[in-house]
């Protein structure tokens, strides 16, 4: 799809009206709907949020299609870029303010099923973990939901993912003891649990529906660590320092690890499904060399202050540095069939937040890296020249790469295949 | 079903209304209602065709009637322009007809089983064991039900909820019996200045030394700790430090402390509250060596702190922030110029905020002398630098990085540990453990494990453990002991069994009438959150609280003047919906806002209802009280009164024909109900008829566009508004929310009172735009020009206030949506109330006596 902003203006108002979007639907090429996953051109989903977001100047090519000349923050992805698609102008019209940051996954509502949770119900169940939830930083906000709207926590320290995917002997012990002697735990709970069902109304009955379900889940989960355990863990060859960086300074540091990390728990089949919370809170920064000279947070309050900018822009570069690290390792890594993972992963990378100067979290900063599709090239789309295009008619794009039958997310009915596919 | 309705009532021909005989109600909807609401219109998404079918058996049902029963009691419904509508004696039969149907088909009562929230979970954890419990960082949250985070239905037991417990089971059972570990060895460690951290304005590395220059309370505002240091066991560790001053601080010594944190607890935690290792005074301005031997407990840090650093950011340090900046200002001619000429209010921030002072300073058109400190600009400058310490003292600690006074920090080393120490949570342990197992010997014996058992499920079910399953758990414990493990880790199995127990994380479990275990409960948590305490428990076990006076008698003692904090700030908070304010930031065009404000207006108004309940003051004092509780900051900053001067709160009076004061006239509830940025009038009119009016308009309906605040000022939000009403459909509810919140409107976005709306410049300062325009009119035909007026018509409607404010207290109380029965049963409580002049205390107490506070 390589349309110039104005012919693509006039593609979605054909006919002197706004086009709606659904009704691009029909352009959309038949995907084969057979088994959710079987044959879909994705399979793993990777979603990075950064709490300040992105200076947009500095995120967004001035052009629009193919031809674009790089930004500053895409410039460290050069190398990759046949291998991602950057979006402006999508958000999910939803409320501003560092409370409603929590949308980026949710769509329009808080506490809805976060996108991560919807595709992790879908392909979650073969692997180890149905999805893992991770923070560089400490996370001020939560970023993955159930359907049931609970807040999925966040791992932050590395080395607490590391033991849970490749756990050291002493800890498999424990954990095993942990489990083993647990399920005798689960079998006197659910007596008790019978016990008091006896003398209950239907609708306590239902309560302790969810109560039986919730103690079958942990029991199957505990089983499925059990087995991990008796299999042996993956062995990986990958060294942690022997400090675990949670210092607020090192959260680079932490970034770095975390995707080093998660581009073994894709490798190793451990999971599918990723998130990774990129916080920001008041650290100072030390980058070449040089420390600046205000925290990451009062950067973001910029006011248009050129300086600030200047070494906001410098930090969010940093991120972007990361995450060409991540795109290398998934483009060296090969899946099962020795193809490079990147090409069966879709990796999300975005923000809730469109402009933490203002609070805004209109006109969201969004790239998408790998899963097979047509990329490079930066589409543009603007909710003041009237285009309807959601955040969450991408998120439906990506699902239905992944061989979803999906065609509603929050308040997005549509899609973006007709531009992006 | 039909059959019965149909036959229910005979209506005499009256006047002339239509509807007689055995058709009513549905003659009735079919005369008035049908042409609006049949299968085919159903507007506002209603249908009547099939009312009559509709199963009692579905909560649905009941709010559907209840709805009905309510458009029809306020005349909403058949609407007032229709020109055909039913006679006073028809709708009169239809309420009865309603009231009737509502009362048969409800009951007092219906609470689902309660999961604890997790603020009970951790009290009850407390209560159980006798250690402060939280639960671990990201923890799920609760689900919340008409604002309130204790409602059976709404809390769900979700899986990763049931995974959470069953992880936080066994940390609490480490707690009282942890694992072996292995012992660590000893090692060195070292940081020099770069490899420790810096956050916001805390420190700065020049000329190869960490300089510090602020002692502001949080860590994460003037400490620096190495980034990879966190001690891997409890132990004594030797700690070495390269310290110098640059620039002496006068005749005193710079004294640095070291003092231990936990890696994984906040880093904005008040450094005094960390346990002090040792302090070192610094003297000379070439490094030199200290070192000492202190005790670092495992998962600790080193915080590193310049305790009489000149600076500080601490809103109750700014006496001490003011005198230093008059003394720096007239000693320092120059840079007191430089302040001026800079854009000071323009957020400057950090080094790059000093930079820009630096420049001003530097250039030649700068006026040295010009403005002297006690003019007009000087003051100016020194207030707005006092608004916003925190702001200003990160641009500073710049200047005091590179002149001085500072404290250089060269270089760490820790090593160790050498002697394994007991740490606090290791003597800790031994008090859990008496506690635990109640004086009874920790031993394999069976009548020891069972006392054991006996004693703790007891206290985590809140009721006397029966025997049947102490002999159960027994079994669980002998049986992991008798197959090879120690008897530790076989208790430790019976505390994380208990602990994911339906009867410990439920509550209110028996159907009926509470029993006196199920009271006390009840009212336990209600009133202190937390499990029934001894004396309850007594009086429970001797079923005395059934009793007439007894009940009455605990109730009152856990409202003694120093318990009823939890009970104030759990109910206040989430029935006026404090809770928003976390996530609110206001505009900093408006005002420099920061946490302690937060607190601030969170605080007075948790007083002032601490007030009233205390002093049993009568209910229209919630509404249009003489006082209210401010400190000088938020007195100053949002009641624009200098006559209030206390440090701390304290009780003020209010002038008569104030408009602040009472529950919407507070700065939290005026934040709560707007966004930071812009009022809201429609959500403060849904505010004000949801919490205080208690005739909460259903939600919105479907497909209805949010209004954006047009924040260029061209239009106020009246006239948004007013085209917003145009829509009938929308009208019918906007006619009551709109003259509510219109006639808040006189207070900002943070609760100040104004009489134009602001319009900003591009710096971001406001000059007055539109007046406006408060008045309003309820459809009763009440108008409003003033907020004076809206506390008038809630104090002769005293009623429905106080029935609003007794239905959200059996709401928090019994975790339930009340039903229409339970509502009509608080109805003549609250009207005795009201008739004997009582007070509010009377009526919590008169409330926890009733059938609908002693149901499940």
């Amino acid at each position: 799809m390589n349309l110039t902003e104005t012919t693509r203006r006039n593609f979605l108002r054909a006919g002197g009206i706004s086009l709606s979007l659904p009704l691009l639907e029909s352009f959309a090429p038949a995907r084969g709907l057979g088994e959710p996953g079987a044959g879909a051109k994705a399979k793993r989903l990777v979603c990075v949020g950064s709490f300040l977001g992105y200076h947009r100047p500095a995120f967004y090519p001035r052009a629009t299609g193919s031809n674009y000349e790089t930004s500053t923050l895409l410039e460290p992805l050069s190398e990759f870029r046949d291998d991602f698609t950057v979006f402006s102008g999508l958000d999910h019209r939803s409320g501003n303010g560092h409370g409603n940051w929590e949308n980026f996954l949710c769509g329009q509502t808080i506490k809805s099923q976060s996108l991560d949770q919807v595709v992790a119900g879908e392909v979650g169940q073969s692997t180890r973990f149905d999805s893992l939830q991770l923070t560089a930083g400490k996370n001020s906000r939560n970023m993955s939901y159930t359907k049931h709207g609970v807040a999925l926590p966040m791992i932050q320290r590395p080395s607490v993912l590391y033991r849970k995917m490749f756990a050291s002997p002493d800890d498999t012990a424990r954990s095993a003891y942990l489990i083993d002697s647990g399920q005798s735990a689960l079998d006197q709970v659910l007596a008790d649990a019978k016990r008091l069902s006896k003398n209950v109304t239907a609708r306590d009955q239902e309560k302790l529906d969810e109560y039986f379900t919730s103690i079958r889940d942990v029991e199957k989960r505990m089983a499925k660590q059990r087995r991990a355990l008796e299999e042996g863990v993956p062995e990986v060859d990958y060294k942690l320092p022997d400090y675990d960086p949670v210092a607020p300074t090192l959260m680079l540091e932490a970034e770095t690890i975390m995707y080093d990390l998660m581009a073994l728990a894709l490798q190793t089949d451990s999971t599918r499904v990723i998130t990774l919370f990129l916080a920001g809170l008041g650290q100072v920064f030390t980058l070449d060399g040089e420390t600046l000279q205000a925290g990451y947070h009062a950067l973001s309050h910029h006011g248009n202050d050129p300086d600030k900018i200047r070494d906001l822009v410098r930090v969010e570069n940093e991120h972007m540095k990361c995450l060409a690290g991540f795109l290398t390792h998934l483009k060296t890594k090969t899946d099962a069939e020795g193809a490079p993972l990147l090409d069966s992963t879709i990796v999300l990378f975005g923000t809730g937040m469109g402009d933490a100067s203002r609070h805004s979290n209109r006109d969201l900063p969004t790239l998408v890296a790998g899963g097979g599709f047509a990329h490079g090239s930066h589409i543009a789309v603007s909710e003041d020249a009237g285009d309807t295009a959601l955040l969450g008619d991408l998120y439906i794009t990506l699902m239905q790469q992944m061989g979803m039958e999906i065609d509603h997310f929050s308040n997005a009915k549509s899609n973006l295949n007709g531009l992006f596919s | 079903m039909r059959f019965l309705l149909r036959g229910w009532i005979c209506l005499q021909l009256l006047g002339a209304g239509v509807i007689v005989g055995a058709e009513f109600p549905d003659a009735f909807f079919a005369e008035y209602c049908f042409d609006c609401h049949d299968d085919l219109t159903q507007e506002a998404e209603v249908q009547l065709d099939n009312a009559i079918d509709l199963d009692w058996g579905k909560p649905e049902t009941h709010h559907f009637f209840e709805r009905v029963l309510d458009v029809v009691s306020d005349g909403a419904m058949p609407p007032k322009d229709e020109a055909h509508r039913p006679s006073k004696e028809e709708s009169k039969a239809l309420k009865e007809w309603l009231h009737r149907e509502l009362l048969e088909h409800s009951k007092v009562g219906g609470t689902v089983l309660r999961r604890l929230n997790q603020v009970e979970y951790e009290k009850t954890i407390t209560s159980v064991f006798g250690f402060d419990y939280k639960v671990p960082p990201g923890f799920p949250a609760d689900q919340t039900s008409h604002g309130f985070d204790n409602q059976g239905e709404a809390l769900l037991l979700s899986p990763p909820l049931m995974e959470s417990y069953v992880e936080a089971a066994a940390q609490v059972a480490d707690k009282l019996f942890p694992p072996i570990g292995k012992p660590v060895p000893v090692s060195l460690f070292t940081a020099m200045p770069e490899e420790m951290v810096i956050s916001y304005s805390s420190g700065y590395i020049i000329d190869g030394a960490m300089r510090l220059a602020s002692k502001s309370a949080p860590v994460s505002r003037s400490c620096t700790w190495p980034t990879k240091f966190e001690a891997k066991g409890s132990g004594t560790y030797r700690v070495k430090i390269d310290l110098s001053q640059f620039k002496g601080i006068g005749k005193s010594p710079m004294r640095l402390q070291l003092r231990a944190k936990k890696v994984s607890d906040d880093d904005s935690v008040d450094v005094n509250s960390l346990r002090l290792l040792t302090e070192f005074e610094v003297t000379e301005d070439e490094p030199k060596s200290f070192e000492k031997t202190v005790e670092i407990y495992a998962g600790e840090t080193l915080i590193c702190y310049f305790a009489n650093a000149p600076l500080d950011s601490d809103r109750e340090s700014k006496e001490v922030f003011a005198d230093y900046l008059r003394s720096e200002f007239e000693s320092k001619p120059e840079l007191f110029a430089g302040w001026l000429a800079v854009e000071h209010n323009s957020g400057l921030r950090g080094g790059v905020g000093w930079e820009r002072v630096k420049k001003k300073m530097a250039s030649p058109d700068l006026k040295v002398g010009e403005v002297v400190l006690d003019s007009k600009e000087g003051k100016a400058l020194i207030s707005t630098m006092l608004k916003n310490p925190v702001l200003y003292v990160e641009t500073i600690s710049y200047q005091l990085f590179e002149e001085g006074p500072a404290l250089e920090i060269h270089a760490l080393e820790i090593e160790g540990p050498f002697l394994k120490v007991e740490d606090d949570e290791a003597r800790e342990r031994k008090k859990w453990l008496e506690r635990f197992s109640e004086e009874v010997p920790l031993d394999s014996g069976a009548d020891s494990i069972s006392a054991i058992l006996s004693s703790f499920l007891t206290k985590a079910f809140r009721r006397p453990a029966e025997e049947a399953e102490v002999r159960a758990y027994q079994k669980l414990v002998m049986t992991h002991r008798e197959s090879g493990h120690s008897l530790e880790d076989a208790i430790h199995l019976g505390i994380r069994t208990a602990l994911i127990s339906p009867q410990f994380l439920y509550r209110e479990t028996a159907e009926g009438a509470l029993d006196n275990w199920g009271i006390a409960s009840r009212l336990s948590y209600f009133l202190i959150n937390a499990p029934a305490d001894r004396k309850l428990l007594e009086a429970a076990e001797k079923e005395r609280l059934t009793i007439p006076g007894v009940l009455e008698f605990q109730t009152e003692k856990l409202l003694e003047e120093n318990r009823i904090q939890e009970f104030v700030s759990g109910f206040t908070a989430q029935w006026l919906g404090l809770t928003h304010l976390d996530d609110i930031m206001p505009d900093p065009r408006l005002l420099n806002f920061n946490d302690n404000d937060r607190k601030g207006v969170i605080r007075e108004t948790e007083l002032f209802v601490g007030e009233i309940l205390k002093k049993n003051l009568p209910l229209e004092t919630f509404v249009d009280p003489d006082f209210t509780f401010l400190d000088q900051a938020l007195a100053k900053k949002i009641y624009n009164r200098k006559d209030v001067k206390s440090k701390g709160f304290t009780r003020v009076s209010l002038e008569p024909g104030s408009p602040y004061g009472g529950i919407f006239g507070q700065g939290s509830v005026m934040m709560a109900t707007a966004n930071g940025v812009d009022t809201e009038p429609v959500s403060r009119g849904v505010w004000m008829l949801e919490n205080v009016l208690g005739d909460a308009p259903p939600p919105p309906p479907k497909n209805v566009p949010a209004i954006t605040p047009d924040t260029r000022g061209a239009k106020t939000i009246r006239e948004l508004l007013d085209a917003h009403r145009s829509d009938e459909s929308c009208a019918r509810c906007h006619v009551k929310m709109d003259p509510l919140g219109y006639v808040l409107e006189n207070f900002d976005p943070v609760g100040r009172w104004r009489t134009h709306y602001p319009i900003y410049d591009k710096k971001g300062k406001a000059t007055d735009g539109p007046k406006i325009d408060a008045t309003g009119t309820m459809p009763d035909g009440y108008a409003f020009t003033h907020v004076n007026d809206l506390k008038r018509y809630v104090v002769e409607n005293l009623d429905q206030f106080a029935n609003c404010l007794a239905e959200k207290l059996m709401t928090y109380a019994t975790g339930r949506t009340l039903t229409y029965a339970d509502r009509e049963a608080i109805k003549p409580i609250v009207a005795a109330n009201l008739e004997n002049k009582e007070g509010f205390r009377d009526l919590i107490i008169a409330l926890v006596g009733s059938e609908v506070f002693l149901t499940k």
